[in-house]
C-alpha cells in the first residue's frame, strides 16, 4: 500500500477538522435548565423557574412540608427542611441529571430541561 | 470495447451505483453505537466509489451515481426522510471533494480529500437534521461526528489509495484516464 501518498495538504485538512470539532464543542448548545418541579407526594409538582429573576432563597410550604430552596439560573439546591437525615442538603447544587430527594418527607426535586453536564 | 463511450458512460457508472448501493447496504450492518450514540453515524463506504468516480470519470457522472445511489437506496429500504439526509450528505461531500480535487496529487491526497467529504457529510447531515427537528440542538453532535469523520475519510481515502495501483494496471483504467485527461 502506498503511503507515501501522504502530503503536507492532507495534515492541514486533518487539523481543519479536527479545530472545527474543538470550536463547536466549546460553542456546543447547552440547553439552560428551564424550571424544577418540586412534588410532594403524589401531589403535582411547584414549578421553579430557573431564571435570574427568581434567584435567591424561597420558602415554600407544599402539603405540610416547609422547606427553602435557592435558586441560581440553571441550577437549584435545598438549604432547609425539617428531616432527619438532612441528604437533601446534602446533595447541594443539582442543574439537569440528578433530583434532590427527601425520602421522610417524600419530597423530590427534578430539573426539566438540563443537561446534566456539569 | 473497453475504451468504448457506452462503457464508460453506462456501464461502468451503473457497475458503479450497484456497488455503492452494496457498500451502503452492508455498512448499514455495522452499527457504531457502541463508539458514538449518534444516529446516522456510518463508516461511509460508498464514499470510496465517489472517490473513484471522481478520479476517473467526469464529474458529472460522478454526481449522477451519487444521486442515483442515494434514491435507489431510499427506494430499498429507508424511505424518504433517509434520502433527505441521504442527499444533503451526499451532496456537500460531492461539491467538497469535486472542488479538491484538483489539488489531488500535488496538495493533497485521496486520503484528506476523503477527510474533507466525509465531514462535509456530516454537516450536511446535520443541517438537514436541524431543518427536520427544528431545533440546533442537534448540533451538540456535531464535534463528536467531526472527530469520527477524521477516522472515517481516512479509512475511506486509505482503501480507495490501496486500490489505485491495481486498478491503473488494468487495460480499461488505462484507456479511461487517457480519456480523462484528453485535452
Amino acid at each position: 500500500m502506498c503511503l507515501r501518498r501522504w502530503i503536507r495538504g492532507d495534515v492541514l485538512v486533518v487539523l481543519a477538522v479536527l479545530a472545527a470539532a474543538a470550536l463547536f464543542f466549546v460553542l456546543r448548545p447547552s440547553q439552560g435548565a428551564a424550571a424544577a418541579c418540586v412534588s410532594v407526594g403524589d401531589s403535582l409538582c411547584r414549578e421553579i423557574p430557573l431564571t435570574q429573576e427568581q434567584a435567591g432563597l424561597h420558602t415554600y410550604t407544599d402539603e405540610g412540608v416547609t422547606y427553602t430552596v435557592e435558586v441560581q439560573p440553571g441550577r437549584i439546591r435545598m438549604v432547609w427542611i425539617d428531616c432527619p437525615d438532612g441528604i437533601c442538603v446534602k446533595t447541594g447544587w443539582v442543574d439537569g441529571g440528578t433530583p434532590i430527594v427527601c425520602l421522610p418527607n417524600r419530597l423530590i426535586i427534578e430539573v426539566k430541561g438540563g443537561d446534566g453536564l456539569a | 470495447m473497453h475504451d468504448g463511450p457506452l462503457f464508460r458512460r453506462l456501464t461502468l457508472p451503473a457497475l458503479l451505483v450497484s456497488l455503492a448501493l452494496m457498500l451502503s447496504a452492508v455498512e448499514r450492518l455495522f452499527s457504531l453505537d457502541l463508539l458514538l450514540p449518534v444516529p446516522g453515524l456510518r463508516l461511509g463506504l460508498p464514499n470510496i466509489v465517489t472517490l473513484f468516480a471522481l478520479w476517473a470519470l467526469p464529474a458529472k457522472t460522478a454526481l449522477l451515481i451519487l444521486v442515483l445511489r442515494c434514491v435507489l437506496a431510499s427506494l430499498f429500504g429507508g424511505g424518504a426522510s433517509a434520502l433527505i439526509f441521504s442527499l444533503s450528505g451526499g451532496l456537500l461531500a460531492f461539491v467538497v471533494m469535486w472542488a479538491l480535487f484538483p489539488l489531488e496529487g500535488k496538495r493533497l491526497s485521496a486520503a484528506g480529500i476523503s477527510v474533507a467529504g466525509a465531514a462535509a457529510h456530516n454537516v450536511g447531515q446535520l443541517l438537514a437534521a436541524r431543518v427536520v427537528m427544528g431545533t440546533a440542538a442537534v448540533f451538540g453532535y456535531l464535534p463528536f461526528l467531526l472527530l469520527g469523520s477524521v477516522l472515517t475519510g481516512l479509512a475511506t481515502g486509505a482503501a480507495f489509495l490501496a486500490m489505485r495501483p491495481a486498478l491503473l494496471r488494468t487495460p480499461w483504467m488505462q484507456a479511461l484516464q487517457r480519456e480523462k485527461h484528453r485535452p
